[in-house]
């Protein structure tokens, strides 16, 4: 068993990979007296289409999701969900572009809980009769999701910026796509992406580290790759010119909402990691539209937002950068935001007072067990392992890297999308 | 953890000493008996005294002080509980044994100024800012016509909890803020500071004698005179027949709302059996209304229910597809009926209390349910977390039935989506 350290903050996480290729990352602590677990495939929404052997297979949008519904199912697997309801303890699963996730949290008996979401992780029923009934399910939440103004937005930036890339689906799919969708489909597509070298556990909170990885190193014992099929996810080659520069679209918002967004092929930035990468951008986007930034007082005090957002995204090859406004003027706050986005800039002491805040909240990370599991689902899937030296990056970011960001970033391909009654 | 509470004359101060987390949080509570006039008030009031202060005197200027402190944070909130109204004004800050020792008296000075030194010129307040918030305001609640819950939840406790607290929005109605100036504004900030109860509670590994030192120096100066609060407990009033409101709005999903009231509740069923009939009935795992309305029947894909302790009632939430209305009714019903089967609800028992057991637990594990629940102690007995865990291991099937029995359907509210799609 592996020790990762997190010196500076005076925490560790237990690491071990087991024989069929399953990661293991145990994280014992006694200032929680209940237990937060979870078993990850890395397999999202993203993937469109993947490659087995020599046969190609294209993907529909929505499968991943659907897949989790499936797999996380609590009429065919009652047997498991009497027992958890039984222990108390509570399941949960969602799905992003990269990773489904299936969780459990509970207050003892941390193995047999762990048995129960194993099996029904590792066993799911899926057939042709409960695929059917699910769907009413995924369309109704699929219609909850369109009502939802900002998620609608979100998905329509995606849809202007790329081409082809996987997010100008919705991770949910369409009504269309779900009904394409039976169950010899999903149980091939669960065969080729839920095996153990595919996945990742992770147990924090209250338990006995010897006794937990006894536990899994036995139960994983039994779970072999099924296919010694090689899975190849497709590459999909995104051009870097955005696809639609302008769109206004209808809808019953109380005010304007503007979403201006830059792609960037991230190779400008050569040298840095998209970790490192980050963390300059946290800091460049803060100083600049926070409600710390001139920029922001200006806007607000001239009443040209009501709210003020900035975003990053690093899709594959890309960088998204986002500004969103929600504006009782969007003609003059895009004139405005055009003209001083050519003069993003930060001075030295708002840089270190940036990293002070940056390193407050890692100091903080381990306050709360969910979160520290999520630190480290997003770090495997970030850095395909879990990276503990957030702390020495924080306090080595460096002002003159920071500054040539600076000048490399630009708006000029870029797309606006604005909201309006 | 280690409570300790200190009662001077004009305010009472909360001690929760505990090593749980690397945080000190400051919870300043200002309460006084609900009058429904004040909501515009309290909401623009909080976000003037966020805002900007007499120092700080910019929106720009509190957020870098609040980065200068590492990131400490101020936040509020307006509450309702029964029959009460309360202004929570919250600071937290990381404990200064892992950033610097004068971080004590720098984060408390912060709090002082935000509270008690506005930006306040002429009996007003700052009149820029005070236009700005306001007009931000009236967007926020302008806005809400975006959120089909929102929506929905504001019609239905409209005629629910009718002549009383709970049928206003805690967001105001745009017409409550228009005339209302920042002269207004500040008369009502005096009156707000010197007729509110005011409680600070305190939490974290805290050095005890220099917290209760730094609590004083701000908050000694203050003299209130505030009315007493009798009672939290809203009187609840039963409608003999089920009231039926439908809508129709252009959003893709439908929304149901039940909402139901209670004959006569012990004050034993109201402090611990009405938690257990929620989660049997709506928040657990395998809650009745999951199982039986979307997982047998896949009619939804959320349906959940909640309680409220203070405006005694239990509240139904689906979103459906508008064709299944009729079919979702009589299932919750069926449902509701269900819970009167006592060997039915055996059946599912031990598994409520064994959730029940998890979220006590997870009360150790959330800084704002321990402060909030010593400062709701000044209006109501709610026991300690591990008195409440012996009442539930107390507690048996009969119960649950015997509650189920006193339950009415006072109210359904349907939101029918039409947008085309559906």
């Amino acid at each position: 068993m592996k020790i990762i350290n997190f010196e500076n903050i005076k925490e560790k996480i237990y690491y071990e990979k087991l024989d069929n290729g399953m990661e293991v990352y145990l994280y014992p602590t006694n200032k929680s007296k209940n237990f937060y677990a979870s078993i990850s495939t890395k397999y999202g929404s993203s993937t469109t289409s993947y490659k087995r052997g020599e046969e190609n297979i294209s993907v529909y949008p929505g499968t991943a999701h659907f897949l989790e519904h499936k797999v996380m199912n609590f009429t065919t697997n009652k047997e498991y969900f009497e027992r958890m309801n039984e222990l108390g303890s509570a399941c949960n699963a969602y799905t992003t572009y990269n990773v489904t996730n299936y969780n459990i949290f509970g207050s003892g008996n941390v193995n047999e809980n762990l048995n129960l979401l194993f099996d029904m992780v590792m066993n799911p029923g899926i057939n042709e009769e409960n695929v059917e009934s699910e769907k009413g399910i995924i369309c109704e939440e699929i219609d909850m999701d369109k009502d939802d103004v900002i998620t609608n937005l979100y998905i329509k930036r995606n849809q202007n910026l790329f081409h082809k890339l996987y997010p100008i689906n919705h991770i949910l799919g369409e009504k269309e796509d779900i009904n394409k969708i039976n169950s010899s489909y999903l149980k091939m597509i669960y065969k080729d992406f839920y095996k153990p070298s595919n996945m990742f556990i992770i147990v924090v909170g209250s338990f006995i580290l010897e006794d937990v990885l006894e536990f899994i190193k036995a139960y994983m014992k039994k779970v072999k790759n099924k296919t010694e099929e090689k899975i190849k996810i497709k590459k999909i080659k995104e051009p870097d010119k955005v696809k639609v520069e302008y769109e206004i679209v209808k809808k019953e918002v109380s005010e304007d909402k503007v979403y201006y967004s830059s792609k960037i092929n991230k190779k400008i930035f050569k040298g840095l990691s998209d970790y490192e990468l980050s963390y300059y951008l946290r800091i460049i986007l803060s100083s600049n539209f926070a409600a710390t930034s001139p920029l922001y007082e200006k806007y607000k005090m001239s009443n040209l937002i009501t709210t003020l957002k900035s975003e990053f995204k690093i899709f594959d090859n890309h960088l998204i950068l986002t500004i969103k406004a929600s504006t009782p003027n969007s003609e003059k706050f895009i004139s405005n935001l055009k003209k001083d986005i050519k003069n993003l800039n930060i001075d030295e002491n708002t840089f270190i007072r940036k990293k002070r805040k940056i390193l407050s909240e890692t100091i903080l990370t381990f306050e709360n067990i969910e979160d520290v599991e999520f630190l480290i689902t997003n770090s495997i899937l970030t850095h395909k392992k879990l990276y503990n030296k957030d702390y020495d990056l924080i306090k080595n970011l460096d002002y003159k890297i920071i500054n040539d960001i600076i000048k490399k970033i630009n708006f000029d391909n870029s797309s606006l999308l604005i909201c309006t009654r | 953890m280690n409570y300790k509470k200190i009662k001077e004359k004009n305010y009472t101060i909360h001690l929760i000493k505990y090593d749980r987390f690397k945080t000190i949080n400051i919870d300043v509570y200002f309460t006084s008996l609900f009058n429904h006039k004040d909501i515009p008030y309290t909401n623009l009031l909080v976000k003037m005294l966020t805002f900007s202060t007499k120092k700080y005197n910019t929106k720009n200027k509190i957020a870098i002080q609040s980065e200068n402190l590492y990131s400490a944070q101020i936040t509020s909130k307006n509450m309702v509980l029964g029959n009460i109204q309360s202004t929570l004004i919250n600071l937290e800050f990381i404990n200064p044994s892992f950033t610097e020792d004068n971080m004590y008296e720098e984060s408390f000075d912060f709090l002082k100024e935000v509270l008690f030194n506005p930006n306040v010129k002429d009996e007003k307040f700052d009149e820029e800012s005070f236009n700005l918030n306001k007009l931000n305001i009236m967007r926020e609640v302008n806005s809400i016509s975006e959120k089909p819950n929102l929506i929905a939840y504001n019609n239905f406790s409209k005629e629910m909890y009718k002549g009383s607290s709970g049928s206003y929005s805690l967001f105001g109605k745009l017409e409550d803020y228009k005339d209302i100036t920042s002269k207004d504004l500040y008369k009502y900030y005096k009156k707000f500071i010197n007729n509110s109860k005011i409680d600070i509670v305190i939490m974290g590994d805290i050095d005890e004698e220099k917290v209760i030192k730094l609590t004083k120096k701000i908050f000694n100066k203050l003299n209130p005179n505030y009315e007493e609060i009798k009672d939290i407990y809203v009187k609840t009033k039963l409608n003999e027949k089920t009231l039926i409101l439908k809508d129709k709005y252009n959003f893709n999903q439908s929304i149901l709302i039940m909402g139901y009231k209670f004959k006569e509740l012990t004050e034993y069923e109201l402090k611990y059996v009405l938690s257990i009939f929620n989660i049997i009935l709506g928040t657990m795992n395998n809650s009745v209304l999951f199982t039986k309305v979307r997982e047998e029947c896949s009619y939804c894909y959320s349906i959940s229910s909640f309680v409220s302790k203070y405006n005694p009632s239990l509240v139904i939430t689906s979103g459906i597809n508008r064709k299944n209305y009729d079919k979702v009714v009589s299932k919750i019903k069926e449902c509701i009926k269900l819970m009167k089967d006592e060997k039915f609800i055996s059946s599912m028992f031990k598994t409520a209390i064994k959730t029940a057991d998890i979220y006590l637990n997870d009360y150790y594990d959330n800084i704002y349910s321990i402060m909030e629940h010593y400062f709701i102690n000044e209006f109501d007995s709610e026991e300690e977390v591990e008195k409440r865990r012996e009442e539930y291991n107390r507690m048996t099937p009969k119960d649950i039935c015997d509650l189920a029995k006193k339950i009415n359907l006072d109210t359904i509210y349907f939101m029918e989506g039409i947008n085309e799609n559906n």
